[in-house]
């Protein structure tokens, strides 16, 4: 037994009033002159016992009364299961990420999630105050709402294409319902409970606010067919853009599903057509040719069959297509470097240009770089270590803060981490320099070295983007020259990089880079939205092509695709989950369901009944007091005045 | 034209009291009572010839007096002088109780009533050519007038039932004992009182009035405020007349109250029917002629 309004029991003070007047009121009453005294005294002495009785059955139903509408103003709640609970503070987590798209038999699993998710909002009262998160949209604003509201908002809602971050919402509804300060709180976790919503392993977590806010997960829902198949990369020209006028491949590799369920169909469709169609066996991929194009933008897209989860079936792409770039030499790059463009330039694949032309200039020993600012430029340390203060002085001049040291380490080192589209694992370097820079200067390392020291850097601080390498392009300095891999990484520094390189597709919910100049960015349903270019685009809810404008000119067009994590089918068990969000309750079957949330109930409201309840006894109050001399009056002749 | 006046017998006290002094309103009430009838059966009708006077609708046709309307060209019916047959006393209480009224001025106080209920029936009495006399009593005789006939006697009556004053207690029994000692001659009683006395002692000296071979009617006076309780809540209530208070809640005793003056009256019928005593319950609201009818009840009886 409790109240959820126990500062209303005061009222029941209240009862001191009857007892005053039982006790004391009578004392001070008026003076009646009354000569028919001796009837009342007659009445007195008749009916002493029975008037004392319903005087004190008066007081304890005047008394009772009071007690009662303190009660009911105090809500009792009596033991026991019920709907009434205090002033509470809930959290619904909606896992509306690409896989509860998924459909199983006759509903998609956000139905099946949406009815938990209102089943566990059943006992919600509008004293209670309610945000739901969309798992799907990380960035959409938490509002408080009342349980009508959050109702229709979880009816709205629609898969979102996204990964769902259940961990990230776990510690926000925590927050929420931390911070809203209320009588209760707890978090609803409805999702379908996919790995690809956890961090892949447990980790431990500082002990944040609202860590003891309890949280009850929904884990009713089958399992279902986890060999989800979807279409795992589409992708065109091994990586380089499309040069205009000639042709090009996109290699379409999907995974997941049954290998031993046969060859799935594969279609491609650029501009809106079918330019082409494979029969693809999971776990494996196919190449389609692809073009001639001219130069401008291709869009398309690749899909297969669509199975169960439909949203992964599908994957975009949108590229440059350039004519091919020039190339020009503000020095002695060596006979590799030479040999390597006269490879190139016999391909098509460049051109080789004056340095006031060209689109891409290599600057052996930093040769030349102020001459053309505008052209992406390629900084080849020299073999000769005398001539580095001559290479740091044209850089600096060239307005870089990054330089060449001698004292790198010595002997061999092989490739740790490569970001160049080529395979440099046989690559060794016997020769090196240590490219640094002060702290927060602009730069990324592309490869660097097992000994941890960066190789290749690109840098964007300048007028135009630079790449600095970290060892003279000869057989001395690493074996590079003479690897399989020389033209290739010199075809994707002039082609790939020197081109601006083929953007990596953004994921759907992730955050899209604009090109500096956009003011506007149309999404794949045609919405147009006001961006700045300096910021990114985080609301990709939607996979497909962004269109990026300045005014009305198209600058740029960007595939955002689903991401691969959530077509990985996998959910977690009871133990795994608990090692990610903490302690929770985890149910799995709706009876335990309507139980667990809202685990502050405390039984049944009694207001109704204590109210009713007073209602009958001053009802009874009224009929005790007007009774008496009836039933006496009726068994005797009354005379009649004349 | 015709204008039609409410018959004074029929109205409330309330409204009567504003009428006049006790002569004036018992006389209003009087005719009007009589008028009401549809004959005048109390009206003697002897041999011996008396007055003449004007007739009035539910007169006997036989006592027209067709010489008159010869001459007169009006009717008039001969009245006579009945032989005096019967001697009423009439015995008054004046204890202060008969001094109050539960809600003045709008209602007159008992003793106003019995005033005029008495005068009321003593002109009702003469005109029939009885005798009346009247005792006002409280703890003893404090006025008495021997019964005679005749308009003199009606004016001394009037004179001195104006001249009543309610104090005093009431020790009825002393007084009706002392009054039965000197009514010698059979006659009809007729007692107005509160009846707020010792029950017993009076029942018996009324019994004992109705021993001494007198006839009895007694007008048990109530007012309508002694019935019910007043609306208080709690109230100290005192009696006037011994200064007795007793507290009470009266929302606890409304109904046993009521329930008790119930019984009282009752006690008083049945003890009182039995031997012969005329027992009437007046209810000092109403009007007088609901009294005088049951005075004419028992005077048809008596003959």
């Amino acid at each position: 037994m409790s109240f959820l309004s126990p500062w209303f029991l005061l009222a029941a003070t209240a009862v001191a009033v009857p007892l005053a007047l039982h006790l004391f009121h009578r004392h001070e009453s008026r003076r009646v002159v009354f000569p028919a005294l001796r009837y009342l005294l007659r009445t007195e002495k008749e009916h002493a016992r029975r008037i004392r009785l319903r005087q004190l059955l008066l007081l304890l139903l005047r008394c009772a009364v009071v007690v009662l509408l303190a009660l009911a103003g105090a809500r009792l709640v009596v033991s026991g299961r019920g709907a009434a609970h205090p002033p509470t503070a809930v959290v619904v987590i909606l896992d509306n990420s690409l896989s509860s798209g998924r459909v199983l038999g006759e509903d998609r699993v956000l139905d099946r999630l949406k009815a938990a998710a209102l089943d566990g909002l059943a006992a919600a009262t509008p004293e209670d105050r309610v945000w739901v998160l969309r798992a799907g949209e990380p960035w959409d604003v938490a509002v408080p709402a009342t349980p009508d509201e959050a109702r229709v908002r979880i009816r709205t809602t629609e898969p979102s294409g996204a990964r769902g971050d259940l961990q990230s919402a776990v510690r926000r509804a925590r927050q929420l319902v931390a911070d809203a300060d209320m009588a209760a709180g707890e978090v609803h976790l409805v999702s379908d409970l996919q790995a690809s919503g956890f961090d892949p392993t447990p980790r431990e977590t500082p002990e944040a606010e609202g860590a003891d806010v309890p949280v009850v997960v929904w884990a009713g829902l089958e399992a279902g067919p986890a060999d989800n198949r979807y279409l795992l990369e589409a992708e065109i020209g091994g990586g380089l853009p499309p040069l205009a006028n000639r042709r090009t491949e996109i290699a379409v590799t999907l995974a997941g599903g049954d290998p031993q369920g046969g060859e799935v169909p594969v279609r491609l469709f650029v501009d809106g057509r079918v330019r082409g169609a494979a029969a693809v066996v999971p776990g494996a991929a196919a190449v389609l040719p692809v073009g001639p194009f001219p130069p401008g933008w291709v869009e398309g897209y690749v899909e297969a069959d669509p199975d169960a989860l439909r949203d992964d079936d599908r994957r975009w792409f949108a590229v440059p297509v350039r004519p091919p770039p020039t190339v020009a030499l503000s020095g002695d790059a060596g006979v590799f470097v030479s040999s390597a463009l006269d490879v190139l330039t016999d391909a098509g694949r460049a051109r080789v240009g004056s340095p006031a032309s060209a689109d891409v200039l290599l600057a052996p020993a930093g040769a030349g770089l102020d001459a053309v600012p505008d052209a992406r430029r390629v900084v080849l340390a020299p073999a000769d270590p005398s001539l580095l203060p001559a290479v740091n002085r044209r850089l600096a001049d060239a307005g870089l803060d990054w330089r060449l040291r001698a004292d790198a380490g010595g002997g061999e080192a092989g490739i740790a981490e490569s970001a160049v589209p080529v395979e440099l694992d046989a690559v060794r370097v016997r020769q090196r320099y240590l490219l640094e820079a002060p702290a927060g200067t602009p730069g990324t390392v592309l490869v660097r070295l097992s000994d941890g020291t960066p190789w290749i850097v690109a840098v964007n601080g300048g007028r135009a983007p630079l790449l600095l390498v970290g060892s003279p392009l000869d057989d001395q300095a690493s074996s590079l020259p003479v690897d399989a891999a020389m033209v290739p990484l010199v075809e994707w520094i002039v082609t790939g990089w020197g081109a601006g390189g083929v953007r990596a597709p953004t994921q759907v919910g992730g955050a899209l880079p604009l090109p500096s100049a956009a003011t506007e960015v149309e999404t794949p349903d045609g919405t147009r939205l006001p961006v700045d270019g300096s910021l990114e685009l985080r609301t990709t809810r939607l996979a497909g092509i962004y269109r990026a404008f300045r005014g009305d000119s198209l600058l740029e067009l960007l595939a955002v695709n689903p991401p691969v994590s959530e077509s990985m089918l996998a959910a977690l068990t009871e133990d795994e989950a608990e090692a990610r969000l903490g302690e929770m309750a985890w149910v799995d079957n709706p009876d335990r369901w309507s139980r667990e949330t809202f685990t502050r109930r405390q039984g049944y409201e009694s207001w109704r009944i204590l109210l009713a309840l007073a209602l009958v006894l001053l009802l009874l109050e009224t009929w005790v007091a007007a009774s008496g001399g009836q039933r006496r009056s009726s068994a005797t002749p009354v005379p009649s005045p004349s | 034209m015709v204008r039609s006046r409410r018959r004074p017998d029929l109205m409330d006290p309330s409204t009567l009291a504003q009428l006049g002094g006790v002569e004036l309103v018992a006389r209003e009430v009087v005719e009007g009572f009589l008028m009401g009838l549809h004959r005048s059966p109390h009206r003697g009708f002897s041999a011996e010839f008396a007055e003449l006077r004007m007739y009035q609708p539910g007169d006997d046709l036989r006592y027209i007096d067709w010489r008159m309307y010869g001459r007169s060209d009006r009717f008039y019916v001969k009245q006579f002088e009945e032989e005096t047959n019967l001697r009423a006393y009439l015995l008054v209480d004046v204890s202060a109780s008969m001094g109050w009224s539960s809600d003045p001025p709008a209602l007159p106080t008992k003793l106003w009533y019995a005033r005029h209920l008495a005068a009321a029936l003593s002109l009702i009495l003469l005109r029939q050519g009885d005798t009346v006399g009247l005792s006002a009593f409280h703890d003893e005789v404090v006025d008495r007038l021997p019964p005679r006939g005749g308009r003199r006697q009606w004016h001394e009556l009037v004179r001195r039932l104006s001249g009543l004053e309610a104090t005093g207690g009431t020790q009825a029994q002393t007084a009706l004992r002392e009054l039965a000692v000197r009514l010698r001659r059979r006659g009809l009683v007729i007692l107005l009182s509160d009846l707020l006395v010792d029950p017993e002692q009076t029942r018996t000296a009324l019994r004992f009035l109705r021993h001494r071979g007198h006839e009895v009617l007694v007008f048990h006076l109530l007012d309508p405020g002694e019935r019910e309780l007043p609306a208080a809540a709690d109230a100290r209530f005192v009696d006037p007349e011994t200064d007795a208070e007793l507290q009470v809640s009266v929302a606890d005793v409304r109904s046993e109250y009521r329930a008790a003056v119930t019984d009282a009256l009752a006690e008083w019928e049945r003890s009182l029917r039995p031997h012969g005593i005329d027992y009437e319950v007046v209810d000092t609201g109403r009007p007088l002629s609901l009294a005088l009818r049951a005075y004419l009840r028992k005077r048809e009886r008596l003959g």
